[in-house]
């Protein structure tokens, strides 16, 4: 299957781009495809996501098709769904 | 309520037309009072446009003195002030535009010491401060006080806004439950990202104050002004939130 990916603000830096797509198996869940981006994205992109003992950083929010969903909640995403991780900003 | 005056209705003739704000929807921005927190990037517009609707009273906080560095977004600072109080620049500036308007200015960044004061002086909370520890310590006090606080942020040509409303929305601390690991003090901007989201917070502030119109409740819009594409992202409280998860939310 195929899931659009979109990155916001240091997240997009980390990751090089802020548009993306990702072609992987069916009925994957959402824990699973966040390695995923880590392996594809490297270890700036990985230390965003996730600190030193791999416990999800929360204060990265996850959206599906623009909704709020919980990195716990490990929901299994469909082919055709779009996945954003959006990186807190502050301003100034 | 005090009434308008005769220069006030003169003033303001244009946006008494707008549909369901009226001659009682300004009554109510004049009687109003709104806490901006700073006055940067994001706050300066905010207080400009606020200043300009009729706001009756802005609190202003904001410490330090004019920077070259401010100048190319902190629209409230000016050349000539370079070096002095950025309160007092705003407060100046404030005050050429909308001379009637009561400005409480205070030459310091919201603390824990003076966050419960200067919500309490608030009707509306408008958080544009750089620093989250500052975020959190406003979003807690709005929460603890039942105010509503708009919250509005920008990094590089992405901006972002939403209106948080204690016992009704998520909160700042449901967003971010922790200090975010990657965000620095120093981040690349243009004024006109911050100008254009600090419209956007002023209008959200106006529509809270006059009573018309749907807020960002509970919806985060996003902007990539680089490519122009706007998302409006449905938020939701945090079940275990540390700040709100007590206060009557609606979960």
């Amino acid at each position: 299957m195929t899931i659009k990916l979109r990155f916001t603000a240091q997240i997009k830096d980390a990751a090089g781009v802020g548009i993306d797509i990702l072609e992987l198996p069916k009925n994957e869940n959402l824990q699973s495809i966040l390695k995923r981006l880590t392996e594809r994205y490297g270890e700036n992109f990985r230390r965003i996501l996730y600190d030193d003992k791999g416990i999800y950083n929360n204060s990265n929010l996850i959206v599906v098709n623009q909704v709020q969903v919980y990195y716990n909640e490990n929901d299994i995403l469909n082919d055709g769904d779009e996945l954003t991780l959006l990186s807190p900003v502050s301003g100034g | 309520m005090e009434k308008l005056t005769k220069e006030e209705l003169a003033t303001f003739e244009w946006q008494l037309d707008v549909t369901e704000h009226g001659i009682e929807g300004q009554q109510r921005l004049k009687n109003s009072s709104v806490l901006i927190s700073r006055c940067g990037g994001l706050g300066s517009v905010v207080a400009y446009e606020l200043a300009a609707a009729g706001v009756g009273t802005l609190i202003i906080a904001h410490g330090g003195n004019v920077k070259h560095s401010d100048l190319n977004r902190q629209l409230l600072m000016t050349y000539d002030w370079l070096g002095k109080p950025r309160v007092t620049s705003a407060e100046k500036r404030l005050k050429e535009l909308n001379p009637h308007l009561n400005i409480i200015s205070i030459p310091e960044n919201i603390t824990e010491t003076n966050v419960v004061k200067l919500v309490g002086l608030a009707d509306v909370i408008v958080d544009a401060a750089p620093l989250f520890e500052e975020r959190f310590l406003m979003n807690r006090e709005a929460v603890n006080q039942n105010k509503p606080l708009v919250d509005c942020a920008m990094y590089e040509l992405d901006a972002q806004i939403t209106t948080i409303i204690p016992g009704e929305t998520a909160c700042l601390s449901c967003l971010y439950p922790d200090i975010p690991v990657a965000w620095k003090r120093r981040f690349p901007v243009f004024g006109a990202v911050s100008g254009t989201i600090g419209c956007l917070a002023a209008m959200e502030a106006i529509k809270l104050i006059s009573g018309f119109g749907e807020t960002l409740k509970n919806r985060l819009l996003t902007m990539d002004l680089r490519s122009m594409e706007m998302n409006t992202i449905q938020i939701k409280a945090r079940k275990n939130c540390k700040v709100c998860s007590n206060h009557n939310m609606v979960k």
